[in-house]
């Protein structure tokens, strides 16, 4: 479970301050894949790093898991989110120096699980699964868009997180690696996780059960189904 | 997957970055090493210059030496020449008798006990040898109406304290008689002749050549026979000494200690002049000394101009590399410093994401510091290597004296590898460090903002 509620952030840049985020209240169920839609610059990637841990709202309060990620000291905040949380980037965020192999397994460093046979033998059914076999031991530089966001894909599930969220995880993919992204997605609220997609992609986020629209970082109260914004 | 493989793979995704900070920790080191064997190298070379001249003084002074021995033994050999020649040189005499009489008569008339003889030679006396008790009497040979010196001698008595020497005169057995020249060649003696001397019989043992003095005109018999002769039982006239060879006013110092253990006796010296050619020889034998003492000193010299220029050059150059090496190592720690500043902003993205994927703070701290330690040790080799190569290439240019593992298996410059090899690591860990913290310290977010 994923609850935000009524969180806010404000930047300070050089040419003054902008509220990205302005009271954001949102609650996303075990199961349940939620996509939040929103024209450039509205605070959708703000909202999901606060939601994700990586930053600290102004404002309101995050709990993941029935645990709030601020409370907790760096360290064990950073190991909370290699258990819990898996992320994809519409960048990929690759190691660009590991093979496919090392980057998924990477992942398993947070959790000192990086030399269990039991976690390799994850990692290489990942990447199988992902279609990345004959890809194994290739470095990032090599692989194709398509292959890149697979690979982080894998990296995000190896730790068997009960959350995913995805910032425009489609952006810079062609449709048949959109919809392996997309499928993987609901596979995994399927089997129980929660997802939680900014994109401004309406096809991305037609796949999701319920679409929410934000615009000047706030929620708009109209919703597709049945999502608590509060 | 580990920290380890993620450094590997890093440092070999980056060589450029890596094999800078290698160079440069190899330069810091490499002048480290260097600038010790060199400094070992200048030390080993003066030890062999110092050595070299240490031999040549000796060999100098050596020679000296043999020249100062040689005059020595030129001069003992000429003393114990002319000693021989004259006799003993030396009178001790009671101090009542008239020397007018020994010199108008050849005669003496004072008498002192025998024992003198014993009380001088059981003394610690220095100044004279061969201890030689007498009576002599100018008398009428009325038996070949001949005027003659009788002289009574029972041989020298030995010096307590001293290595027994050969006699000058050997002593004359009871019953014989020697004879000099004056007298035998008158008389027309032969050695094994009978003769009878104041109503006693005597055998001709020896008869002297000339001599040119007074004992050719002298006869020696035993000393006991003589006393019975001239009735002077246990009693002498002299005791003839041979003084020693020593330096300076000789007789005064002679007087003086003969007096300490026999007072009531006159010293006199014979033929004094004649001593004064060996003396001559003494001074010879003195100026061979002292020419070994400037040779010695100008030896000395030599030694300590050349050890003060060596050891100036030694300061010199330990005054140099004092400046240079921590120079080199402090620019060495800037520049990796600066490398690995540049290395965390090429590595903002990947930390960011490993930070936001859980790593922890300490994991992104050992990636960096465990490169920096890879980083320290390679180049801390190469270093020592390329020091030490420094040493061995350069070395023939400043023609080392011994192999050039000599100077390498030395202390001073087995501490260098030593301090090279723990230093060069904690060197690139310091310099890594406050990068490494601030690559920790960076917020993920930022980076991923991007997106
Ligand atoms: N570090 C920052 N400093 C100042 N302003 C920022 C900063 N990051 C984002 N902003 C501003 O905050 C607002 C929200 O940014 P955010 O990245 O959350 O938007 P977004 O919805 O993800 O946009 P996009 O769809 O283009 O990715 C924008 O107006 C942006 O310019
Ligand atoms: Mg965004």
């Amino acid at each position: 479970m994923l609850e935000l509620t009524n969180v806010a952030k404000t930047y300070h840049g050089a040419s003054g301050p902008v509220q990205a985020v302005n009271g954001v209240s949102v609650t996303l169920e075990p199961s349940q894949f939620v996509a939040v839609q929103g024209p450039s610059g509205c605070g959708k990637s703000t909202l999901l790093l606060m939601a994700g841990g990586l930053m600290h709202p102004d404002q309101g309060t995050v709990r993941v898991s029935d645990v709030d990620p601020y409370s907790l000291p760096p360290d064990k905040r950073a190991t909370f989110r290699g258990e819990r949380i898996g992320f994809v980037f519409q960048q990929f965020h690759l190691v660009p120096y590991l093979s496919v192999l090392d980057n998924v397994l990477a992942a398993a460093l947070a959790t000192g699980t990086s030399s269990d046979s039991a976690v390799s033998e994850r990692a290489r059914q990942l990447v199988d699964q992902f279609g990345l076999s004959h890809r194994m031991h290739h470095v990032p530089n090599s692989l194709s868009s398509g292959e890149r966001q697979r690979t982080a894909l894998a990296r995000a599930l190896l730790n068997e997180p009960s959350h995913l969220l995805a910032d425009e995880p489609t952006g810079n993919l062609d449709r048949e690696n959109a919809e392996i992204v997309l499928n993987a997605f609901s596979d995994f609220a399927s089997a129980g996780g929660t997802v939680l997609l900014v994109t401004h992609d309406d096809h991305a986020a037609s796949r999701a059960q319920t679409s929410l629209t934000m615009r000047d970082g706030k929620l708009d109260q109209t919703t597709k189904s049945s999502v608590a914004t509060r | 997957m580990s920290v380890w493989r993620l450094m590997l793979r890093e440092i070999l995704h980056r060589k450029l970055n890596f094999g800078l900070g290698v160079l440069s920790v190899a330069v810091a080191i490499a002048c480290l090493v260097g600038a010790q064997a060199l400094l070992q190298a200048d030390r080993v070379i003066t030890q062999h210059i110092l050595a070299d001249r240490q031999a040549e003084v000796e060999t100098a002074v050596a020679v000296r030496q043999a020249e100062v021995e040689k005059a020595g033994a030129e001069l003992k050999d000429a003393m114990r020449k002319h000693m021989k020649g004259l006799g003993f040189n030396v009178l001790i005499l009671p101090e009542g008798q008239d020397l007018s009489e020994l010199h108008l008569d050849g005669s003496l008339s004072a008498t002192m006990p025998e024992h003198y003889v014993t009380q001088l030679a059981e003394s610690k006396i220095v100044t004279v040898n061969h201890l030689l008790p007498s009576v002599t009497r100018r008398i009428h040979w009325d038996e070949q109406d001949m005027d003659i010196i009788l002289v009574g001698t029972r041989g020298e008595v030995p010096i307590m304290h001293r290595a027994l020497k050969k006699p000058l005169l050997d002593a004359v057995a009871p019953g014989n008689m020697v004879v000099g020249y004056e007298v035998h060649h008158k008389l027309g003696l032969n050695e094994g002749d009978k003769v009878t001397l104041m109503g006693q019989e005597f055998t001709v043992s020896t008869l002297h050549p000339q001599r040119g003095s007074q004992d050719d005109t002298t006869v020696w018999i035993d000393l006991a026979q003589a006393q019975e002769l001239l009735e002077l039982e246990n009693l002498i006239h002299a005791i003839l000494a041979l003084e020693c060879d020593c330096a300076g006013d000789r007789i005064s110092v002679i007087r003086e200690e003969i007096a300490g253990i026999l007072p009531g006796t006159q010293v006199i010296e014979r033929y004094s002049q004649a001593l004064a050619r060996a003396e001559a020889r003494g001074y010879a034998k003195k100026s061979a000394e002292e020419a070994l003492q400037r040779e010695k000193q100008a030896g000395q010299e030599l030694l300590d101009q050349t050890a003060g220029s060596r050891e100036e050059i030694e300061m010199r150059h330990a005054g140099l590399a004092s400046v240079l090496v921590p120079l080199v190592i402090g620019a060495s720690a800037l520049l990796i410093a600066l490398l690995s500043y540049v290395n965390a902003r090429q590595r903002r993205e990947e930390i960011g994401i490993l930070r936001a994927i859980g790593l922890q703070a300490r994991q992104i701290m050992l990636v960096f510091l465990s490169k920096a330690v890879v980083m320290g040790l390679i180049g801390g080799v190469l270093g020592a290597v390329l020091g030490l190569g420094v040493l061995a290439f350069g070395g023939s240019g400043i023609s080392l004296p011994v192999p050039v593992s000599e100077v390498i298996r030395s202390s001073p410059v087995m501490t260098a590898l030593l301090t090279a090899v723990v230093l060069a690591p904690v060197l690139t860990s310091l310099a890594s460090w406050l990068p490494g913290l601030i690559a920790t310290r960076q917020d993920p977010a930022v980076v991923l903002q991007g997106d």
